[in-house]
């Protein structure tokens, strides 16, 4: 097991450990994405809703939903060096890497399904009969744990 | 995978928690997998899965001053805030539901009717977009 990894279980152990109140404890509540700020992303097909950022004001989760049948104009990919996650919490996401956006190399993920996309791949993402929530999170390629890259 | 412009690209994978290390917790009725840490090696995004009938012995809270959002991915988390565990209190948040619990409120989790995935995703308090903390600060002036 590599440093990075019994690092990383290590700390999982404070991450979910148990304690006495650090502070005044606030209650939990079920966040309502339709009382947030979004902005209109693919063609205003879609919103983004940013829930928090870096301590260099990158975002670092952002939520994308997009109604059915939502089209990408062309492919795209981002080049801050970063890795994304992408969480499919609602519906079924269509996606494929390339340059050029062609439905018939589009794969279908299901809801919980799990992408890693990497800065500078270019992709496009799109709905069919049904609208999508995508939870995209951030990281520096070295903050992954193993194996999350093949 | 190509090369370009000093940079490596790779193939969007998805990705196979089966292969990565992991943790049994809730006295092994689950598992939880590290898929990222920040730059103090602490996880700052964490996936479990709790078997079917998993059940919190104890309420617990976390106390490093990080907020966390919790996202239900699969199946359905049954969850409440308090010291004591009482299952009539605990509400039931389907995949999709996305929680904000706050670093040292107790609170336990469990699953009743099927498997239940979720993501823990720790962010420090000032990290939070503006709306959300408002949205934070809201339910507890209502609570």
């Amino acid at each position: 097991m590599s440093i990075l990894n019994k690092l990383a279980l290590a700390g999982m152990a404070i991450f979910l450990t148990t304690s006495t109140a650090f502070a005044e404890p606030r209650p939990t509540s079920l966040l309502d994405l339709s009382t947030l700020a979004s902005s209109p992303v693919f063609n205003d097909q879609g919103t983004a809703t940013p829930l928090a950022f870096t301590d260099d004001k990158k975002s670092a989760v952002v939520v994308i939903q997009l109604p059915p049948h939502s089209k990408a104009a062309g492919a795209h990919a981002t080049s801050d060096g970063r890795v994304r996650y992408a969480f499919v919490l609602a519906g079924t996401l269509y996606f494929a890497d390339g340059d050029e956006v062609d439905e018939s190399k589009e794969k279908a993920y299901p809801t919980g399904s799990i992408l890693v996309i990497t800065s500078g791949t270019k992709h496009w993402v799109a709905t069919r009969e049904e609208g999508l929530t995508l939870m995209l999170t951030a990281h520096a390629p070295e903050n992954l744990a193993a194996n999350a890259l093949k | 995978m190509t090369t370009a412009k000093n940079q490596t690209y790779q193939p969007t994978t998805t990705l196979d928690i089966s292969a990565m290390p992991n943790n049994l917790i809730f006295e092994d009725q689950g598992i939880a997998t590290p898929l990222a840490i920040n730059e103090n090696n602490q996880p700052i995004i964490v996936m479990l899965t709790l078997k079917a009938g998993s059940k919190a012995n104890n309420a617990h809270a976390t106390s490093d001053g990080r907020v966390r959002f919790l996202t239900v991915v699969k199946g359905t988390l049954y969850y409440a805030d308090g010291n004591e565990v009482d299952p009539a209190k605990e509400i039931a948040y389907p995949a999709g539901s996305t929680l904000l619990i706050a670093s040292g409120t107790n609170h336990w989790v469990a699953s009743h009717d099927g498997d239940v995935t979720f993501i823990l995703t720790a962010v420090e308090n000032e990290n939070l977009a503006p709306y959300v903390t408002a949205q934070q600060n809201a339910a507890q002036n209502n609570s």
